[in-house]
């Protein structure tokens, strides 16, 4: 079925390599074009500032007509990503477009670290810990970064 | 000739009340033979009339014998009447009240013979054209049976028209040998309750067809007459369907009906908010086919509702220019680059939307392909955030044809879906649709038959359960289901949407649940809408309260512990009791499965029959019992379930006892015909291929008392006159 790579799938790959996105890295996997290594950096002044986060991304067949399955690899203290890093993200459901691209899905996921939604959550413990105190969530939300997103 | 009587036939359904006029001409050169063959039908039954109304028991001899016969059978079936015969001691139990209750419909039922005695009698509503010029055997019969004048009286001429239908078949038979057609066209009457004048006549018919086989002819004829057969077989589908919706308020649609039904009710918006069709369809879509609300909304804020449905707002929209504007709009720039697959195309390979979006048209047909397989009913331009409708036309022209009739079908299936007054057969494979004219919320329950055959309720979609109603129908489902797994499950794992009732199983996610039928937004946790529901909180609390309440309400039960003994003992009873109900239930469903393999052997048997000397109109009999057997058992096996939740009711205690015992009655007495009935159809089945006639008048007797039976218990239960005693 893979006989043939579409063109935008190729297009696309060579933007993502000669312009990133800044703060993100999508590089294709050596075995399967269709699966690309996702880093992205904590977004300034967010808990999730001086992290560094492993992603994985894949496109699947009917890509672009179904949105690419992507999830965290790092852990991350979120309210909209839970413990298994799948993430909560309308765009990657419903919303998805043809249209959209990675570029846009991992713009948006960016955008998701720098303002977690609590009142549209996929883990309960942390949206609810979020609500009831977010000085506290989000010190440890910094804390997790510290601990599980330091690492090269 | 005969495929013309037929037509007439069927043309007359559910007619003919007067029938009269013999003397119509119809077309020219009729031959002498006819006019004084048609006199002297005439002055038999100015005879018969004048008869009939002298005396009704004993008659002058100057008469002929065959009227005596099918007088003294009038007279017989007075005898065999089911309740007539009735006990001298008239108390004054309800029972005996309602037998003599039923004394009066007897008597109507009498009228009711009297009046096919005059039909019968009166001359055939035909025209006999003998072409004697010609050489050939060919016989025109006009039929002129005058349109419907009352309702009431469809019952009695639908059983004349069957009477006609098998006198017309003699009529041939003897014109064809030249045989006098007096004598048959007057033993047939009353066909349905006239055992013994059937008897004469079949008879005859024995004599007839041994006639037919010394003669030359006869294979041709005998051929013919098989085709004939197969026809007539619609015929008596017909009159069935005219017997049992009797002024029926529902009719069959099918899938183009549909179709044409769903472009009215667009016209019919567009015209009203002149808008372009396709807009029109958008909205209705939008709105769920709830005309009022579109049309309300749409008046109060054009604009909004527009945008939200994303077509196009116009002003003073003339509908004559429907014009699409779909790859009209060039830049004139050569190559466009399509952002879904990014490659670059001429003008004339994309498609642009009324929102000057555009995509290559193959990207076009794999979105929309995969939206449609997804079921979406409303396709939108695939633009991130453009919520613009796409046009019919437009898909239609960018998707294999076979894709686009899949898109039909989910929109023609949501727009069942939310239409109170249409509802899809649920027999597999059927691709009809029911159509009533009441709404279903009216009415109790309602019985429909599709043209499949299928009897459903048009309410709750089961099979139908008359004379239970659909509450009790779901509360005997869930009594029964109760201990079942799938509900255990569904306990387990499912909720119901708080909107359309829907189970719903949370497979992962959020808690923000959006219903895929009904689109409603709710909260898992607390099942209230998610509207307002921006604080996280309100589901804690609600939680928190609801166990709370729990946590009281078994409080109360501990003080409670003492009548404990008494809560088990009736508990024990009332499961004694609803075992005692299912039981019977069950066992009339399952001798009804049996019965089903039984009629496919009776089609077998009476194919049979008939190749061997008997003809069509004679085996039929078995096919009605076969029918009368499995409604009867239908409607046994739905007054356990009516029984059950009926007479549970203890306030008035002496009021649901004298009802119960009536209904008791009712039922067994019912049941005890079925019975036979049964039994005299399975020796049929059993017995070699000679039919004895005496068999036949047995199971025709049986056939007619259950069906008296069935509607006296049906009618009993429907009008309440249970509670009445």
């Amino acid at each position: 079925m893979m006989n043939s790579l579409p063109k935008r799938i190729i297009k696309e790959t060579q933007r993502l390599i000669s312009e990133p996105a800044p703060g993100i890295s999508a590089t294709p996997a050596t075995d399967n074009v269709r699966y690309f290594n996702v880093i992205i950096a904590g977004p300034v002044e967010s808990p999730f500032e001086g992290g560094i986060f492993h992603l994985e991304l894949f496109l699947t067949d009917d890509y672009p007509m179904s949105a690419p399955k992507v999830r965290f690899l790092t852990k991350i203290y979120h309210p909209n990503i839970d413990k298994l890093g799948r993430i909560c993200l309308d765009i990657l459901k419903e919303k998805w477009s043809p249209a959209l691209q990675i570029r846009t899905v991992l713009l948006s996921i960016q955008a998701l670290l720098s303002a977690p939604n609590p009142d549209d959550p996929l883990a309960n413990d942390v949206a609810e810990h979020w609500k009831t105190n977010e000085k506290e969530a989000i010190s440890k939300a910094k804390e997790w970064t510290k601990l599980y997103a330091n690492k090269e | 000739m005969l495929e013309k009587i037929k037509h007439l036939i069927r043309k007359s359904s559910g007619g003919g009340q007067s029938v009269g006029n013999s003397n119509s001409s119809n077309g020219g050169g009729n031959s002498k033979k006819l006019s004084s063959s048609t006199s002297s039908l005439n002055n038999q039954e100015k005879k018969n009339n004048k008869k009939q109304n002298k005396s009704n028991k004993k008659l002058s001899k100057s008469t002929t014998n065959i009227i005596q016969e099918s007088q003294e059978s009038i007279d017989s079936i007075e005898g065999i009447q089911p309740f007539s015969s009735g006990s001298p001691t008239h108390t004054n139990t309800p029972v005996n009240q309602y037998i003599q209750n039923s004394f009066n419909s007897d008597f109507d039922q009498e009228n009711i013979v009297e009046n096919e005695q005059e039909y019968s009698v009166s001359p055939l509503p035909c025209n006999i054209i003998d072409n004697q010029s010609d050489t050939s055997d060919s016989i025109a019969i006009d039929i002129k049976i005058p349109p419907p004048t009352t309702t009431t009286t469809t019952k009695q001429s639908t059983s004349f028209l069957r009477t006609v239908s098998s006198q017309l078949l003699n009529i041939t038979k003897n014109l064809k040998h030249n045989n006098s057609t007096t004598t048959t066209t007057t033993t047939t009457s009353s066909a349905n309750n006239n055992e013994e004048s059937k008897e004469d006549e079949s008879q005859e018919q024995e004599q007839q067809n041994s006639n037919y086989q010394s003669e030359e002819d006869c294979s041709d004829y005998e051929e013919e007459q098989d085709q004939d057969d197969e026809d007539f077989d619609d015929i008596y589908v017909g009159l069935k369907e005219i017997d049992s919706d009797n002024g029926k308020n529902f009719n069959c649609l099918s899938p183009d009906q549909l179709i044409e039904h769903q472009h009215k009710e667009i016209k019919d918006i567009a015209e009203l908010l002149s808008v372009p069709i396709n807009s029109a369809a958008a909205l209705l879509k939008h709105f769920n086919w709830k005309r009022e609300v579109l049309i309300s909304k749409y008046f109060e804020s054009p604009k909004e509702i527009s945008k939200e449905v994303g077509i196009e707002y116009h002003t003073n929209f003339n509908n004559n220019n429907t014009t699409t504007t779909t790859t009209t709009n060039s830049n004139n720039s050569g190559l466009k680059s399509c952002t879904i697959c990014g490659d670059d195309f001429a003008d004339e390979d994309v498609t642009f939307n009324n929102c000057q979006h555009y995509f290559c048209n193959d990207c076009w047909a794999g979105y929309l392909t995969s939206k449609i397989n997804e079921g979406e009913a409303m396709l939108r331009c695939p633009h991130h955030k453009c919520g613009s409708v796409i046009e019919d036309l437009v898909i239609q022209r960018l998707v294999a044809p076979f894709v686009y009739d899949k898109y039909l079908l989910f929109s023609t299936k949501k727009f069942i879906q939310q239409n109170q007054q249409l509802r899809y057969c649920p027999t597999p494979g059927c691709e009809l649709a029911i159509s009533v004219r009441v709404d279903s919320s009216e009415t109790s329950s309602e019985s429909v038959q599709c043209s499949c055959g299928y009897k459903f309720c048009f309410k709750c979609h089961r099979e139908s359960h008359a004379p239970a109603t659909c509450d009790q129908m779901s509360l005997w489902e869930a009594k029964c289901q109760d201990e079942s797994e799938v509900s255990h499950w569904k306990i387990a794992n499912c909720k119901k949407c708080p909107k359309c009732q829907v189970s719903i199983e949370k497979n992962g996610g959020c808690m923000h649940i959006t219903c895929a039928k009904c689109t409603h937004e709710w909260c898992w946790m607390c099942q209230r809408s998610w509207k307002g529901h921006n604080d996280f909180y309100v589901c804690n609390r609600f939680q928190k309260e609801k166990e709370s309440k729990r946590f009281l309400f078994f409080g109360k039960l501990k003080k409670k512990e003492s009548t404990e003994e008494e809560e088990k003992k009736a508990s024990l009873q009332e499961l004694e009791r609803y075992l005692h109900y299912y039981e019977r239930f069950i066992n009339h469903e399952n001798s009804r499965k049996l019965e089903r393999v039984i009629r496919e052997e009776a089609m077998r048997k009476m194919e049979e029959l008939e190749k061997a000397n008997s003809t069509w109109a004679e085996v039929q009999f078995i096919e009605k019992g076969i029918d009368q057997l499995l409604d009867c058992r239908n409607i046994l096996k739905f007054t356990y379930i009516f029984a059950f939740f009926s007479f549970q009711n203890s306030s008035q205690v002496q009021r649901v006892e004298t009802a119960k015992e009536l209904f008791e009655f009712l039922q067994e007495d019912l049941e005890k015909t079925t019975e036979k009935l049964s039994e005299l159809l399975e020796d049929i089945m059993k017995k070699s291929i000679t039919l004895e006639q005496s068999q036949r008048l047995e199971i025709m007797n049986y056939v007619n008392f259950a069906k008296s039976k069935k509607e006296g218990l049906l009618n009993a239960i429907t009008k309440d006159s249970l509670f009445e005693f």
